[in-house]
């Protein structure tokens, strides 16, 4: 496993949407839709996904894209490992991002005093 | 080099002969084992020493062509002569030898495989709607030759650039129509498809979209830029709008960046990583 990727927003909304599906394989275009990221922001996180190994890619059987007759996708699949460590990333964000919400309410916390 | 065939017996150790043999067995229980192993141990033994461009041992080459002809329902001369294919042109075996030791048959299939190697690049389209190829009228010879060409298109990734799209090229006009008047239609729809996928990887397609992306590869490490090419344009070519397709061309061009940045660090951390190794 390679360094684990930064959890921009943008990287956990296409983690999300890996892991909507974790066995299946994903291709870009899809997972544009399913994030409505542009393109141009999910390749670079799929790239750096694919580098950590959280996700493997590899390109279409023939037989598939032959009878659709078009070219051969990439398709992109969370690795076992890969899911597991989303999986307890998104949860750590959601508890940081609840733990601020509560911090902010409280009067006493830091920096709402002004 | 004077390397007759000496082993009779396959070693056990042989993954790559027990696959071929398995194969063999599996499509055609009446095949002559014994010849098929014979041929397999005189290519090995002619052809060792030799490596494929992918640094594999030469002989995985004819192994892999055979395995293919054993799919297309060939018999034992053709995965005799598929096995010894290559070793009148790249190594010293004769065709006297070939004869006194396989027969006729088996060494007049090779003479000619090697015979059209020389008349024109591999199977030139002269070579094969000559009358000459045509009252030769073995068959068995192109299919011999196709199979061959799927496996080096399988394996084209490791010639140069320029011979790829050159390789690609002739196999659309040659070697795809000639697969399919022999009836082989999934290694036709095979071959056309490894090279349209090469040629796609190697020229700028036709439309602006797609050679604005195809230009903005070119800040990308070399070594992945045909990965990222291909998988673009394949996406862009499933579009169904104009409108659809130059909005993905142009997010893309403004995410090349961030992508150009991620790649390169990823090459560069890794190069220290081993430059590192060396030093320890």
């Amino acid at each position: 496993m390679g360094q684990a990727p930064r959890m921009t927003l943008q990287t956990q909304y296409v983690l999300r949407a890996l892991l909507a599906d974790p066995a299946g394989e994903h291709y870009g275009l899809q997972i544009c839709a399913e994030t409505r990221l542009p393109a141009g922001t999910i390749y670079p996180i799929l790239a750096r996904l694919e580098r950590a190994g959280w996700v493997r890619s590899s390109w279409e059987d023939p037989a598939a894209h032959v009878a659709e007759g078009r070219p051969r996708r990439r398709y992109y699949k969370l690795t076992d490992e890969g899911a597991e460590l989303a999986r307890d990333a998104l949860e750590r964000v959601e508890r940081s991002r609840v733990k601020l919400r509560a911090g902010a309410l409280r009067s006493d916390a830091p920096g709402v005093s002004w | 080099m004077n390397r007759g065939p000496v082993k009779r017996d396959v070693d056990e150790n042989d993954g790559l002969a027990a696959d071929l043999l398995q194969a063999v067995r599996a499509a055609r229980p009446d095949a002559d084992i014994p010849l098929i192993v014979k041929a397999y141990l005189a290519a090995e033994s002619w052809h060792r020493g030799q490596l494929r461009k992918s640094g594999d041992p030469y002989i995985t080459h004819p192994v892999a062509v055979a395995v293919i002809l054993v799919g297309m329902d060939a018999d034992d001369p053709t995965l005799c002569a598929a096995l010894l294919h290559d070793v009148l042109d790249d190594t010293s075996c004769t065709k006297d030898v070939l004869q006194t030791e396989f027969g006729h048959e088996i060494a007049d299939l090779v003479e000619q495989v090697s015979a059209m190697n020389t008349a024109g690049d591999q199977l030139g389209t002269v070579a094969i709607t000559s009358p000459a190829a045509e009252a030769a009228g073995d068959s068995r010879v192109l299919l011999i030759k196709i199979a061959d060409r799927l496996h080096n298109m399988r394996t084209i990734g490791y010639l140069p650039a320029a011979t790829q799209v050159d390789k690609s090229e002739q196999t659309l006009q040659v070697q795809v129509p000639v697969a399919r008047a022999l009836g082989a239609d999934s290694i036709g729809a095979e071959l056309a498809d490894l090279a349209s996928a090469t040629l796609r990887r190697h020229q700028a397609p036709p439309t602006a979209t797609g050679r604005m992306l195809f230009v903005s590869a070119v800040l990308l490490p070399a070594s992945m830029r045909s990965r990222w090419r291909e998988e673009w344009l394949a996406e862009l070519q499933t579009l169904p709008t104009r409108r659809a397709r130059g909005v993905f061309a142009g997010q893309i061009l403004l995410g090349i960046g961030r992508m150009s940045v991620t790649l390169h660090s990823a090459h560069v951390r890794h190069r220290r990583r081993s430059r590192s190794k060396f030093r320890t």
